[in-house]
């Protein structure tokens, strides 16, 4: 028996084998999700998350960095338009691929007509209406467009550079040993474990730190923010609302990125009693915005009435939250023949944003005190945006609004493609819209998007809530900062894990 | 015995096209997958593409006479979402799936039977009054509460084992306790009332009567008799672990079969929803099949019904 | 899938109404008579036996349904009632509670006690309408499989076999897709998951019967099928059904909050214990009795739905009162 006891314990003492110890020169990642395909042209598909790993493998032609969201040269040190649909890049000397092949022209060209030939993928959207591409010598690439197109040098950021070689490798043994020439270079993948990068030393940008990147999906907020405490991991992204205090303590710390995404949610104007203006006004002032963020967000967002965030272009800081005003509320149902209220249907989103089932449970009961009964329905992610796009939701629905750079893509998203408004509003947004998407001048977009926050804001077409904060974590000791790069301010993660 | 298992074949093979076309059904009309494959940034123009890209653009009825002809040619299609072969994707899952449904069904049997036998000899004692208790709050006390829990105490706190993944044996172990502790509840009440029974019977009153050793009597004729029902479950959850213990999965970020179908389906990534249905289908039926066969060997009586 | 195993071969010892001698196969077992006392028997040991058949677990069941069925009157405060600016405040025994909320606030500052009395409604409802569904549509199909054999007995079996092998949560997320998630759906997502549980033991339960010497003999007198079953089978039913609804109904209780966890259960703002524990789990650091009250009531009630079965099997099934 003995005997026994002690073999046991052997056996024990054998498993418990120490982790191997914190290297400082390894950093470990975690996301909710794991990236579809680390190849940039892999067919159809792309998960958002995909990219948060592929800056760290390709580079793209243009920058997007900086407090002010300025353009800044990458594999492109210059940049030029001879005419009004091309555009002349010349390109940076002396950077190879991680196979050791030069990065030309030619690469550039390949890139772009594989995209443009990838119809059915997200990327081929930011091309637009992409002519192709020109090589006028191994350090000079243009691009054409049918029409002109300006948000293509913004749009250009998310494009990432392919190996000409891809085409010899071939897509799937490309997408199993991807590589490019960005900062680190591709080490392995064990699906859903652990993706692993290792630092490319010659890096045109200079060596990066850390040696070793390590990416991991762990899809439960409260299981991301239990590991990084125990050590497990340095980052994780998007832990729970609630442990923010927890997590801002002892060894680890929390970052936010302010006002990264709006949360509001459009309304169908087409349906009675939506499509009365007073009606809509109501609810906006029904809801106490600053309440909700300060206790369910605990401060971290800010209250709003317009579509835009901080920082992107088309905001207009003239433009405040409506005020929490339910005597105005009540008023105005009345006025539109409401006095006691109607019953409404909202669709949202559960664990998609920081809290969204909360402030959307508080807010419908902020609804209820004005006479708004609100029927809460909790939809899936698909159905929210196939039914968005096709116009076939009911009442108040959930939008996603903030993952792109340029305001283009988002406002045709939101304004064009949904038929929820009516006629005069329609010919509004349409026409707003068209004009933008036509003005080669930035700042003159940026005023015809302003008109159309405006106009958003008096026809109160959402129901506006705030700016939400994008949250991180972090392990102290780990010196990653804030710190924007490629593709704009909802990108959080390019904020904080570019490594640049 | 050869029609026997002719038989049960045919039928395993009618269940298997059933359990294919109610699924085929199910995620075809639970939404569009360009919708959300495709991010926001996607147009009607890219999404029509994607969908001609995976015949998606098809009637129903065309898509699915496609995918069971390719199936039957064990071509079962190419995941929407990566862009390799579904079965591939389902099947690098595998390993660690099964490394957490043995451990766990070990765990079971290892301590809910003994538990449950022990239970049983001593019925009414004190330690069938424990036993029963701790089954009970086993079974009462669901297994994410439990995960979570265990995650605080053992990994945060106390930092014995790592919070989430794997790799190592220590990964294993909470998942492995969080799901085993379940089952050993589930054995050691089903081990206790098929023994309570056996022991009542005539043989063992015969057994008893012979002068046979208490534990003889225990072991080689009660038990022996009580194992065809308990063989039965671990067989049938042996099979519903198979496709995955999502739950446990979702919490200790166990990269098994259970958390790939759930967020294919949350993606809607129909080729690995289908080709984990029908694996999992396939495991479940050929797990049931092979108790069917032991029955006959464990109770002869059963042999001639079957034939 | 947890019971019908211990219930196999347990109807061979059921008195029916043909069968005036109970025959109990072991000598140290007492005649079943199936929920009422003998003629002889005294008013003290009629207690007993009630308090036999019901224990410690049917009085928790009872007190937990007297609890739902008042919520609406015992709740402190209204099911829409939130005020946010004071969420997470601490249950009563905390030195900072107060007995305006005594088992505290949640995320949203609503009164925990006020949602864990609606939500034992919306748990023990969505559980208990699903085991009686369930168990309807379950010992039908049971008693067809079982009686009239050949193809009906092929078909519901290989349903029967469809509905077990297939990964139960793909269901579940599929029925709540296609349809909108609802009280509805979510019932019909969990009779999906029960049926079968019944449909397999009274299977098993009919066949036995059948083959009994008064059914054998009603059927060679010529008796109608339809009365053969329900005066001489369906009563050998009842006794299991029971004992397992009350299993089910456990079972069912978790699989519900197990499915709220994952957001495919009792949709919000309805309370559901299940959904509030899913609530609450971020704040297990901060604010511990979001999660852990409604978790411990979840226990409490499993645990007594657990009890109460087994003291129902043990009334009702002779085999296990070894005594």
């Amino acid at each position: 028996m003995k005997t026994l006891r002690n073999a046991l314990i052997i056996i024990v003492l054998g498993l418990i084998v120490p982790a191997p110890a914190h290297a400082k020169d390894q950093w470990v990642v975690a996301f909710g999700d794991e990236p579809f395909s680390l190849n940039p042209a892999n067919k159809g598909a792309q998960a958002v998350v995909s990219d948060y790993v592929m800056i760290h493998l390709y580079d793209a032609l243009i920058d997007f960095t900086g407090p002010d969201l300025a353009l800044k040269p990458m594999l492109a040190v210059r940049w030029e338009n001879p005419n009004p649909t091309t555009w002349r890049f010349t390109l940076r000397r002396g950077v190879k691929f991680h196979n050791g092949d030069p990065l030309t022209a030619e690469d550039v060209k390949f890139t772009v007509d594989t995209q443009l030939a990838n119809k059915g993928s997200s990327i081929n959207a930011y091309l637009g209406p992409t002519e192709g591409a020109r090589v006028i010598d191994p350090q000079t690439v243009e691009i054409t467009t049918k029409t002109p197109f300006p948000p293509l040098i913004f749009n250009l950021t998310r494009l990432h550079i392919l190996p000409r070689a891809y085409a010899r490798v071939g897509m799937d043994a490309f997408a199993a040993k991807p590589f490019g020439s960005g900062p680190y270079r591709f080490v392995e993948w064990q699906r859903g474990q652990r993706i692993v990068l290792e630092a490319n030393p010659d890096y045109w940008g200079g060596q990066p730190t850390p040696k070793r990147l390590v990416f991991r999906p762990i899809a439960d907020p409260s299981t991301r923010a239990a590991e990084l405490r125990a050590g497990g991991v340095d980052i994780i992204t998007s832990p729970p609302i609630a442990q923010v205090k927890e997590l801002n303590t002892g060894d680890t710390t929390i970052l936010t990125v302010p006002g990264a995404r709006v949360i509001a949610y459009p309304i169908n104007a087409l349906q009675k009693p939506l499509n009365d203006v007073r009606v809509r006004r109501a609810l906006n002032y029904a809801v106490d915005r600053e309440t909700i963020v300060k206790s369910l967000l605990g401060g971290l967002g800010r209250a709003t009435g317009q579509p835009f965030t901080p920082g992107w272009l088309g905001y207009d800081p003239e433009i405040g939250p409506y005020p929490y005003d339910p005597a105005q509320a009540r008023r105005l149902l009345a006025d539109a023949g409401y006095p006691s209220g109607f019953e409404v249907t909202w669709n949202i989103s559960v664990g998609v944003f920081v809290a969204d089932k909360e402030v959307a449970e508080a807010a419908a009961a902020m609804l209820g005190q004005v006479g708004v009964r609100v029927r809460l329905v909790p939809t899936e992610r698909a159905k929210i945006q196939q039914d968005l796009q096709s116009s076939t939701f009911d009442g108040i629905t959930a939008g996603q609004w903030g993952t792109v750079a340029e305001s283009d893509i988002m406002v045709r998203w939101f304004f064009k493609n949904p038929r929820i408004f009516t006629p005069e509003v329609e010919g509004k947004l349409h026409q707003l819209v068209a004009t933008a998407a036509g003005e080669l001048d930035r700042d003159r977009r940026g005023k015809v998007y302003r008109e159309l926050a405006r106009f958003a804001h008096d026809e109160a077409l959402w129901l506006f809530i705030h700016h939400q904060d994008e949250l991180i974590a972090k392990r102290r000791d780990v010196p990653w900062q804030v710190v924007s790069s490629r593709g704009g301010k909802a990108h959080i993660y390019y904020f904080v894990l570019a490594p640049r | 015995m050869r029609r026997y298992v002719v038989g049960r074949v045919l039928q395993a093979l009618v269940a298997l096209l059933g359990v294919t076309c109610v699924a085929f059904l199910l995620v075809s009309l639970s939404g569009d997958p360009a919708f959300i494959l495709l991010t926001p940034e996607a147009g009607e123009e890219q999404r029509a593409a994607f969908r001609k890209l995976y015949g998606l653009d098809q009637p129903l009825p065309v898509q699915y006479a496609r995918y069971v002809s390719h199936v039957a040619r064990g071509d079962f299609g190419s995941s929407f979402a990566f862009n390799r072969p579904a079965i591939q994707v389902v099947l690098e899952r595998l390993p660690a799936t099964l490394l957490l449904t043995a451990t766990a069904v070990a765990l079971g049997v290892v301590v809910g039977m003994p538990a449950g036998i022990a239970a049983a000899v001593k019925a009414s004692g004190p330690l069938d009054r424990l036993v029963m208790a701790l089954v009970l709050l086993g079974q009462s006390v669901p297994t994410f509460w439990l995960g979570l829990l265990m995650i605080r105490i053992f990994a945060v706190n106390l930092r014995w084992v790592p919070v989430s993944g794997h790799g190592t044996v220590l990964h294993l172990v909470m998942p492995a306790v969080a799901l085993g502790l379940y089952l050993a509840a589930l054995l050691a009440r089903l081990t206790r009332s098929e023994m309570l029974e056996a022991l009542a019977q005539d043989y063992v009153r015969t057994a008893r009567a012979k002068g046979l050793s208490e534990r003889v009597v225990t072991v080689a004729h009660a038990l022996k008799n009580a194992l065809l029902p308990i063989v039965t479950l671990i067989g049938l959850q042996l099979g519903a672990l198979l496709g995955g213990a999502v739950v446990t999965e979702t919490v200790f970020a166990w990269p098994g079969i259970g958390s790939l179908v759930l967020d294919a389906i949350l993606r809607k990534d129909y080729p690995v929803v289908l080709a984990a249905v029908e694996f999992v289908a396939a495991a479940f039926i050929v797990i049931n099949m092979a108790l069917d066969l032991l029955y006959g060997y464990l109770d002869p009586r059963l042999r001639t019904a079957q034939t | 899938m947890r019971v019908p195993q211990e219930w196999s071969a347990a109807s061979s010892g059921e008195r029916t109404e043909r069968d005036p001698e109970p025959r109990p196969r072991s000598p140290g077992a007492r005649a079943s008579v199936r929920g009422h006392g003998g003629p002889f028997e005294a008013p003290h040991e009629i207690g007993l036996r009630v308090w036999r058949a019901v224990g410690p677990g049917g009085v928790v069941v009872a007190a937990v349904v007297l609890l739902a069925l008042l919520a609406p009157v015992l709740a402190p405060h209204s099911l829409g009632a939130f005020d946010l600016t004071h969420r997470l405040s601490p249950p009563i025994w905390d030195a900072r509670g107060d007995w305006t909320h005594p088992l505290g606030t949640d995320t949203l500052g609503r009164d925990v006690l006020s949602r864990i009395l609606h939500g034992a409604r919306t748990s023990l409802g969505v559980a208990g309408a699903a085991v009686l569904l369930a168990a309807a549509l379950g010992i039908l199909l049971g008693l067809l499989s079982g009686y009239a054999g050949s193809w009906a007995d092929g078909v519901i079996m290989r349903l029967a076999e469809i509905q077990l092998s297939f990964p139960y949560l793909l269901l579940a997320i599929a029925v709540m897709a296609l349809f909108k998630p609802s009280l509805v759906n979510l019932i019909v997502v969990l009779v999906l998951r029960s049926w079968v549980v019944y449909a397999r033991l009274i299977r098993v339960v009919t066949l036995s019967a059948r083959e009994r010497d008064f059914v054998v003999a009603a059927r060679a007198l010529g008796g109608r099928a339809a009365r053969i079953l329900f005066r001489h089978i369906a009563p050998n039913v009842v006794g299991p059904s029971i004992v397992v609804s009350s299993f089910q109904i456990a079972e069912l209780i978790i699989v519900e909050s197990s499915l709220s966890f994952l957001g495919l259960g009792v949709q919000p703002p309805t309370p559901s214990w299940g959904g509030m524990v899913s609530e609450g789990r971020d704040y297990v650091g901060s604010a511990w009795w979001i999660s852990a009250l409604p978790g411990l009531a979840i226990v409490v009630t499993v645990l007594g739905a657990n009890l109460f079965g087994d003291a129902l099997r043990r009334s009702l099934d002779p085999r296990l009162r070894v005594s």
